[in-house]
């Protein structure tokens, strides 16, 4: 099938990169915030390690 | 202290959305007609700037709060808001630089949207990293309050300028714009980067809040042991 003019085709590398990239910073920030969260409430002895 | 269920209960809810939403998105919904698959990247796209720009409005009428009444809950909250929409910001510029390859043929671009979605994450990714250089909560709560108003200018420039300037980027993408077909994974996939913020937003103001805690607390007195001795010694 000839290629149209102005019509992309293939890319789903790219596709995979931004959701990778999402996937990456959003659980990597997630965990930060929870990992911070929970050994500020630890050093207070308001949870059990 | 608090309960923690609620920031939890959304950030579970949350992935549980965005993993749903990402799937009908890259599996069942369409190829868009001129984009090809490359435009699946709008559904984990548009829910981060939609998104970014509610943290950072979230931030803004903290700000105002904690000017007009002074509690630390409101800096705490603008301190969370600030780092999960500068968080979300820097993260929407990735994206975009990704999309931006296959369509545009280049990665960035000075272009308005481009240009003043980044002056935004070095705006208020500036006013984060500065906080930590101020030991005063006080001071430190009313001048954070005072930048955020002042660079919360440029949130409603990041919006418009797509419709004020011949941009490269294209018109937002509302229902009017997205084609039907599109609707769902990118409601599925908005709705579950919603909940992510408000529990990220949550348990970050939370642990603001302990650390501004621990900064007013009064000291501790001197433990009677050492107390003692110094007693003794004085004998």
């Amino acid at each position: 099938m000839p290629a149209e003019a102005g019509v992309i085709r293939g890319g789903w590398e790219f596709v995979w990169a931004a959701y990778g990239v999402s996937a990456v910073i959003l659980t990597g920030y997630a965990v930060s915030v929870i990992v911070r969260y929970r050994a500020e409430r630890r050093r207070r002895g308001e949870v059990r390690p | 202290m608090k309960d923690d269920r609620l920031p939890y209960s959304l950030l579970g809810l949350g992935v549980a959305l965005l993993l749903w939403g990402s799937y009908w998105g890259l599996f069942r919904a369409p190829a868009e007609a001129y984009m090809g698959d490359v435009q699946r990247i709008m559904y984990v796209h548009v829910p981060t700037a939609w998104n970014a720009m509610l943290a950072l409005t979230f931030a803004f009428a903290c700000a105002l709060l904690s000017l007009l009444r002074g509690q630390a809950v409101w800096d705490a909250r603008l301190e969370g808001a600030l780092e999960v929409g500068v968080t979300l910001s820097a993260l929407l510029c990735m994206q975009g630089a990704i999309w931006a390859k296959p369509t545009w043929g280049v990665w960035w671009d000075w272009d308005p949207r481009l240009t003043t979605t980044a002056v935004l994450v070095f705006a208020f990714g500036a006013i984060l990293a500065l906080r930590q250089f101020v030991d005063d909560p006080v001071k430190r709560a009313t001048w954070a309050a005072v930048a955020v108003i002042i660079a919360y200018v440029d949130v409603p420039i990041v919006y418009f300028s797509v419709k004020w300037w011949n941009s490269l980027h294209q018109a937002q993408s509302t229902p009017e714009t997205v084609s039907r077909a599109f609707h769902w994974p990118l409601r599925i996939n908005a709705f579950g980067m919603l909940f992510l913020m408000s529990g990220l937003i949550s348990l970050r103001a939370r642990l603001a809040l302990l650390r501004h805690e621990d900064e007013t607390a009064p000291p501790l007195p001197e433990p009677a042991l050492r107390t003692a001795g110094a007693a003794r010694g004085a004998r």
